[in-house]
Formats: structure tokens, C-alpha cells, sequence
């Protein structure tokens, strides 16, 4: 092989305390070296670097950028951060680097393997080259570790230790957050997802790590639609034309096709098509922009193959748009044709039919469904979104009376505002007319079976009626695993909870990012009591969205259901708060019983109140119920009555204007029976307790 | 389970532990170990017929 020389950011690891563990213990020491390498080698590619040798239990990497090394770097520190035998040491230096006769050596070499030891056992020490490099990077802190003569460099060289590596000492560098994926740049963060994803993944919930086109060579991820629109409003447009080409997509049967849930998470993500891919576990990926400017609309997309990263098919649209809904279909026809997918008559059919031939309100339909989307998570947020979304729906019916599609969401977004925030019977009978009309007008159409599924489940309660509906939709909208999960939650509401939690999986493996499925299966298992398949879940939930409350939340929950150990919940409060306020994690959560927060617990050592208060000082709009239940009990706790009966008045009136202003069914009335009884009336609160519960019976809903 | 809670708070401690028992009964969102840790439960938590109900259903689990 001959001499080849090039600057690269070098990255030199040592496992601490290896030598001692060696003469106590040769065996597990060889383990050890063979747990770092398989731990090692996957990140570091994750971050574009190559694993270039081994020397004893060092590892030397080189990367063509230190903000890759220091990432990976990062991410390695915060991946062993929990692991009490594997201890790191890593030291990064840019520099000269020789590759000769398969080895490697140069300054830059030398100098990456004498910076690591004055890195902290978990910590990451870098030269100065790499600090100019990075000290710049929003989110990525360092703090000067002074000069040191190393061996066999002539001159002093300059360290600085990493904060946010468990390294060095954190705060001596004023950062924004200490919290890696609020603070560190959205690509790093992603990185460090990724790299967990890809060490993590074997022993969380699926048996082998996920692999490229795990779903098959007819499989497919639809990417968010880019918006090249100079008007920004227009967003809501792409978002909406990558609905509808997912959802047409979808209707192919022969196609596997990523849940919109799992795949809107990439908006503007700086991930790699084939690092997508890997995480999907998809052969393919469609990607496009779309660019509108007066009557004219160009929809640039491409569907690349992400086993050789090749163009399998590429298209630029230029038209009026009022071709719009001919383009969407064009692009469905030619992706499958691409992927040589069988195309059913009848799914050209589904597919050839327009939306609407009216351009206006299939704007309007397309801002709809880019605000509320079927099986959305809903919380109490949500509310104004869904009126927006109705205002939009209800704009695209009145300005295209046959417009279908756009009925079936009306419909959907009534039983939605129905069944979580005004259970009135004139939202129902809104609900039930868009559905009576879109039946009326396309009893066939899967998106008015999808929405028929959703009134029976959640207006009527009617659970065979809503399986029969979604399992109509699901012959015309296979493989998609939103519908896998609403059928499984239809089937936890009966109670039949085998079924339902086989769906749950079969939603999981099909969309292994999915934020939704995961949660849903999550919340089964808690139900059930398979508290450790549901921690499980839940740390996989943790690696997609650390900076997400209510991830923390269900784990706090599971876990003090699972033993009752308050130091374990502590820890796991802890952990959340590196990514996100701490008085977020106490009182997220639907369940009536965080309603009431984790205050209660002591977990955080009596620090609470002063925790509540800054918080609202911080968002005045977080004095609500969970705000007033959280400090009577806390007030109470310490001692102080009249405090307590203060804020439970202050809850009292809330649930009041639940109950009286007539917004809020079987929720509201136990809420109201909760904050009665905490106030001391007693009769008033069974009252109001009983008739909540009445109102949703437990032998009507399991859940 | 929030009515549960409210037979707890308002001292009907009979009509709370036969809600937590039908709860403790069928796949739900309370276990044995929460019961035990939960202080809005703690006037439940020294009566006989807690501790019992408690026993039978970590015997059960």
C-alpha cells in the first residue's frame, strides 16, 4: 500500500482502569474490549468516521470533520454514561495522519493518544485545533484544561474539556442548557439519536438491529414535501400534498408504505436518505419540493433506492395547478410502476379519482389535514387546532358541496372536539352529518370508512360497528400501521387485550419510529402489568424524542407501578431533566392520575413549590387545574392548611366551569368530584364522582 | 380509579377498597405497588383489609 497522507480530525479512545481489570480478571476484560469495540465501531460510522485500528484497549478513529468527532465522541460519553464497567477515556486532535503499509501513525496520531488521558473518566479532551473548530457551534460548550507538555511533542499543547460529555467542569462555560438535545445543533442531536438507535436497538424491542429494507424492496418512506414557496404560509400546502401522496400510496397493496406519524418527524431533518432508510428499515425513499407561484405549481420528486443511494425515478411537474390533483395521481402511478408493484383495477380506480376538481377548496382541504391528521395524539392544546381545522374542512364543503373526502375529515375533527373536549349533542350531530354525507356521496371511500370507525368508536361506543368500518378502510389502505393502532385501540376499549396488543406490535415493527404506535403499545403494557416490556418501550421512546416531557412522565409512572421505588422514579426525573423542565415531567399527562402530578412523591427532595413557581412565573399560562392540585397538596404536605384551601379553591372553580359551562362530559365530572373531595365536600363529591364514572362505565370502556 | 381516590379523601374507606380491588381485578392502570407508595392513600394503607387485599393480589401477580 502506498503512503497516503491527509489532515483529519483523529479520535483516540482508553478504556479506564483496563490494565487493573486485566491482571484481576483476563476473561472479563476480553469482554470488555469486545463490548467497546461492537459499541465503538457502529456510532462512529453513524458519524461518518472510520474505525482505523485497535492498540490494547485503545481505539484510534478518523473523521474529515471535528464537529464529527466531537459528536461521536459526545455521543459514545452519553451512551456509557449509565454503564458502571465500561468507562471511557477519548482525546481528539486534528492533524497530519500517515496511512502506510495498512498502518497509520503521524503527529496527529501522537498527539490524539497523549491529549486522552487528560480527559476525566467519561470525558472528552480536544486539542486546540479542534476547539477553534467547534468553540463556535451553538450547543456545543468547552472549558479551558490549561497547557501540558505532552511526551515526545515539542511544544505545550493547549486542552479544552467538553461540557455535556459528563467531562471536565460543566458550568464553567456559560451555555444555554446543560441538555444535549435542546442544546446541541439539531444535526448532532440527530446523530446521537441515531447512534443509540443503532447500539440500543438489539436489546430494546426488536431482535436484531433494524436492516435496510427490512419491509421488503417494494417498501417506501414518503419524506416531508419541502415548501419552496416564498410565501410561508404555504407550508401547510406541502404538508398536505405529501399527505395525500402518502395516503394514495397507501391505497396500493402491493407497496409497503411508512405511516405519516413516523416519517413527519424528518422534516427538515439533515439526516442521509440511506440513514433514513436504515431507521425505516425501507428499500426506498420518495422526496420532493413543491413551489406555487400564481396559477403555476412545480412539484419536483424523486424516489431514490437506498441500498445503492440511485435515482429509481425522478420527475419535475410544471403545470397549472389546477393539475394538481392529476400530478398526485400521476406521481402514485409511476412510483409503483418504478418499484414494479402490481396495480390493482380497482386501486387505479381509488387512484384516478379526483379529491375535488375545485382548486380553492382543495387549498382549504389541504390545510385541514396539514392541522389534524387521523390518529393524532390529541392533548388539551390541541383544541384550537382542531376548531382551525374544522373552519378549513368546513370552507372546502361550502365551496365544493361533493367534496368527499373533505366531509369524511369533518367529520372526523367533530368526533374529535366530541369526545375529548365538548361532548354536546350538537357537536355529535355535526359529526354525524359530514359522515352521513360523505357515505351518501362515496360509500366506498376509505377515508369515510376510517371516519365512520372513529364515530362509532369514540361518539357511540359502538366497538363491532367501529372495527367493521376500520377493517373496510384497512382492505383499501393496507400495511398502515395508524390504522393497525386505532383498531387496537377499539380493542382495548372492549377489553380484548390479547388482540389489541398483538395490533399494537404489529404497528410497532411496521413503523419503528412511530412516536404514536409506540406510545399506544407502551400504555398496553402498563395496563397490563408487563411493567418491564413497557419500560422497554418507553427508553426507546426516550432515544426518539428525549426532550419530549411525556416520555419522563409514563416512565416515572411505570416505574412507581411497577415497585413503588421513589429513588428509581428520582433518577428517572432526573435523567428528563437534562432535556426538559422538571415541571414539565410532573404534570404532563392525561391520565387522572398525573393529573394530580408526582408532587406527592417527594421527588425532588422538597424543592417543589419554589419548582412550581418559577415555572409559572416562566409560562403564566400554567396556572390551571394541575397547577392548583399540584401546590394544595404540596401546601398541605407542609403543614400550611389554609394555603391548601386556597388552591383547592382555586382548582374548585376550574373544574366548576368544566362541569357548568357544559364543556366537558365524564372527564370533567370526576375532575370536579376529585377537587371537591379535596376541598372537604363530601357528598357533592361523590356526586360528581359517580356520575363521571357513570357517564363511562368501566364495562363500557376498559380504558 | 379517580373515584377511588375520592372515597379515599372523603374517609369512605370500605367503598375506596372495593374500587381498588375491582381495579387491582382487571388490566388497569394501578398495581399493588403504586397502592403501597401512593401518600394520598396513606389513611387506607395501615387498614387490615388493605394489607389483605394487597397480599392477595401480590400473591396473585
Amino acid at each position: 500500500m502506498p503512503t497516503e497522507r491527509k489532515l483529519a480530525a483523529i479520535m483516540f479512545t482508553d478504556i479506564v482502569g483496563y490494565t487493573a481489570l486485566m491482571s484481576q480478571d483476563e476473561q472479563k476484560a476480553l469482554e470488555l474490549l469486545k463490548t467497546n469495540r461492537e459499541l465503538l465501531k457502529p456510532i462512529i460510522k453513524e458519524f461518518h468516521g472510520e474505525w482505523l485500528k485497535e492498540m490494547g484497549d485503545g481505539s484510534l478513529s478518523s473523521f474529515s470533520s471535528a464537529i464529527d468527532a466531537v459528536g461521536c465522541a459526545m455521543a459514545i460519553q452519553h451512551i456509557l454514561r449509565k454503564n458502571e464497567e465500561l468507562k471511557l477515556r477519548i482525546g481528539i486532535h486534528m492533524g497530519d495522519i500517515v496511512f502506510e503499509r495498512e498502518d497509520v501513525f503521524g503527529d496527529g496520531v501522537n498527539i490524539a493518544s497523549r491529549i486522552e488521558p487528560l480527559a476525566k473518566p467519561g470525558g472528552v479532551c480536544v486539542s486546540e485545533q479542534i476547539y477553534e473548530t467547534i468553540r463556535n457551534k451553538p450547543g456545543i460548550a468547552a472549558t479551558f484544561g490549561g497547557e501540558h507538555t505532552l511526551k515526545g511533542i515539542e511544544q505545550a499543547v493547549k486542552v479544552y474539556h467538553i461540557a455535556g460529555a459528563k467531562a471536565g467542569p460543566r458550568r464553567a462555560v456559560p451555555v444555554q442548557s446543560t441538555s444535549i438535545a435542546s442544546a446541541w445543533p439539531k444535526w448532532l442531536a440527530a446523530g446521537l439519536l441515531g447512534a443509540i438507535l443503532v447500539w440500543a436497538g438489539s436489546s430494546l424491542i426488536f431482535t436484531s438491529r433494524p436492516a435496510v429494507a427490512r419491509l421488503g424492496p417494494k417498501s417506501v418512506a414518503v419524506l416531508p414535501f419541502t415548501s419552496l414557496s416564498a410565501n410561508t404560509e404555504d407550508e401547510f400546502f406541502s404538508d398536505g400534498i405529501t399527505d395525500v401522496i402518502l395516503t394514495n400510496l397507501s391505497k396500493i397493496k402491493d407497496l409497503k408504505v411508512i405511516s405519516r406519524t413516523s416519517t413527519m418527524q424528518y422534516k427538515g431533518t439533515d439526516k442521509t436518505i440511506i440513514q433514513i432508510a436504515r431507521e425505516l428499515g425501507v428499500a426506498t425513499i420518495l422526496e420532493g419540493s413543491v413551489q406555487r407561484a400564481g396559477g403555476r405549481i412545480r412539484i419536483v420528486s424523486q424516489l431514490i433506492d437506498s441500498r445503492t443511494d440511485e435515482h429509481l425515478w425522478a420527475e419535475t411537474f410544471d403545470r397549472n395547478i389546477t393539475d394538481i390533483f392529476a400530478i398526485q395521481t400521476e406521481i402514485a402511478e409511476q412510483i409503483a410502476a418504478a418499484l414494479e408493484a402490481k396495480l390493482l383495477r380497482k386501486e387505479t380506480d381509488l387512484l384516478s379519482q379526483p379529491l375535488t376538481d375545485n382548486v380553492r377548496a382543495y387549498e382549504a382541504y389541504l390545510k385541514g389535514i396539514s392541522l389534524l391528521a387521523y390518529g393524532t395524539n390529541i392533548s388539551g392544546a390541541q383544541r384550537t387546532l382542531i376548531e382551525e381545522a374544522i373552519g378549513a374542512f368546513q370552507m372546502a364543503v361550502e365551496i365544493d358541496p361533493a367534496f368527499a373526502t373533505a366531509y369524511a375529515r369533518l367529520s372526523y375533527a367533530y368526533t374529535t372536539k366530541y369526545f375529548y373536549f365538548t361532548p354536546l349533542p350538537l357537536t355529535k350531530e355535526k359529526a354525524k352529518a359530514a359522515l352521513d354525507r360523505t357515505l351518501e356521496l362515496h360509500p366506498d371511500l376509505p377515508e369515510g370508512q376510517l371516519a365512520l370507525g372513529y364515530y362509532e368508536n369514540l361518539v357511540n361506543m359502538n366497538y363491532p360497528g367501529a372495527l367493521s368500518a376500520f377493517a373496510r378502510a384497512q382492505a383499501s389502505i393496507p400495511n398502515n400501521s395508524d390504522i393497525m393502532t386505532d383498531v387496537a385501540l377499539v380493542q382495548m376499549r372492549q377489553g380484548n387485550w390479547d388482540e389489541s396488543l398483538d395490533n399494537f406490535k404489529k404497528a410497532v415493527e411496521l413503523d419503528p419510529r412511530s412516536l404514536t404506535a409506540l406510545d399506544r403499545l407502551a400504555t398496553a403494557y402498563t395496563y397490563l402489568r408487563q411493567y418491564p416490556e413497557a419500560a422497554k418501550i418507553l427508553e426507546r421512546q426516550t432515544a426518539l424524542a428525549p426532550s419530549n416531557p411525556v416520555v419522563y412522565t409514563k416512565r416515572i409512572l411505570t416505574s412507581l407501578l411497577a415497585d413503588g421505588d421513589i429513588e428509581k422514579a428520582k433518577k428517572i426525573l432526573h435523567e428528563g431533566t437534562e432535556y426538559t423542565a422538571v415541571s414539565k415531567i410532573m404534570t404532563t399527562g392525561t391520565e387522572y392520575i398525573q393529573t394530580l402530578g408526582f408532587w406527592r412523591f417527594g421527588l425532588l427532595n422538597g424543592r417543589a413549590i419554589d419548582t412550581i413557581k418559577d415555572n409559572l412565573s416562566d409560562n403564566p399560562k400554567s396556572a390551571d387545574l394541575q397547577h392548583y392540585f399540584s401546590l394544595a397538596q404540596l401546601h398541605a404536605m407542609a403543614n400550611e392548611p389554609a394555603r391548601s384551601a386556597a388552591y383547592y379553591d382555586s382548582a374548585l372553580s376550574v373544574t366548576k366551569d368544566m362541569v357548568f359551562g357544559g364543556l366537558i362530559g365524564s372527564y370533567g365530572h370526576t375532575l370536579h368530584g376529585l377537587a371537591l373531595a379535596m376541598a372537604g365536600e363530601k357528598e357533592s363529591a361523590i356526586e360528581f364522582g359517580l356520575t363521571g364514572k357513570a357517564l363511562m362505565p368501566i364495562s363500557e370502556c376498559h380504558w | 380509579m379517580v373515584m377511588a381516590y375520592i372515597y379515599t379523601m372523603v374517609g369512605e374507606y370500605d367503598e375506596a377498597l372495593d374500587e381498588f380491588e375491582l381495579l387491582l381485578s382487571i388490566p388497569c392502570n394501578t398495581s399493588t405497588a403504586w397502592l403501597k407508595a401512593d401518600p394520598l392513600l396513606e389513611p387506607l394503607q395501615e387498614l387490615p383489609r388493605f394489607k389483605t387485599m394487597i397480599k392477595r393480589f401480590e400473591v396473585s401477580s
